[in-house]
């Protein structure tokens, strides 16, 4: 049997840590929609590419421990 | 996942909501190819009208009603003959998508549906960066 990658408590926090990378992501666009500058507006609208690079990166480490696919089947 | 925020109640109805926002977007986008000023510009935003309908055939697959209406609904945004200002809505209309799709994706059933739906959150943001880039290059070249 593979090694659980993360202690449950560090488990928690990463999937703490998804959901609030793909609530930012929505939020950082939400925000640069009603920004007028188009530097400003394409800086900020950049943060929500960065979020949900986050959490795509988090969504392999969940996906790669053993106990989340074990819950995903 | 999801099920216990008042918000994902209607989820259902949201994601019938996305699917008419995508088809909306496909067409408007059409619209706007028609406006492109060169054929590269043209083909780009073909690619994007693809990208956007695909999206509602995922989700109509999702909802089990794939393939989606081919009818185009009510209050779809319409070109006005502007291919700058177009893009510029365009760019809004991807910005609320990424913000739409985050909210269904935090209230998807499963990870496998959530998964799916951030998927096209990124193709999403990737197309507000193409049409950026398309107005930094019609900029370009009316400012050489």
């Amino acid at each position: 049997m593979a090694a659980n990658l993360f202690e449950s408590d560090t488990l928690a926090l990463l999937k703490t840590a998804q959901d609030s990378e793909l609530h930012l992501s929505g939020l950082y666009a939400e925000i640069a929609k009603n920004v007028a500058d188009p530097a400003l507006q394409t800086l900020i609208y950049s943060m929500a590419g960065d979020a949900y690079g986050h959490f795509r990166i988090l969504a392999i480490a969940l996906m790669a421990d053993p106990q989340r696919r074990k819950s995903n089947r | 996942m999801g099920s216990n925020r008042s918000v994902c109640s209607n989820f259902r109805q949201q994601l019938e909501e996305s699917i008419q926002d995508e088809i909306c977007d496909a067409g408007f986008y059409a619209e706007i190819a028609n406006e492109a000023p060169t054929d590269v510009l043209r083909e780009l935003v073909t690619s994007i009208v693809g990208d956007e309908y695909g999206h509602a055939r995922l989700q109509a697959s999702l909802l089990g009603i794939s393939p989606p209406p081919v009818t185009v609904p009510p209050q779809c945004p319409s070109a006005t003959g502007s291919f700058a200002n177009d893009v510029r809505v365009a760019i809004a209309g991807e910005l609320s998508a990424i913000t739409r799709y985050a909210g269904l994706a935090e209230c998807a059933p499963t990870t496998e549906v959530r998964y799916l739906l951030t998927s096209i959150l990124g193709d999403e943001y990737a197309h507000a960066r193409i049409w950026n880039a398309m107005l930094l290059a019609g900029l370009s070249s009316s400012n050489p």
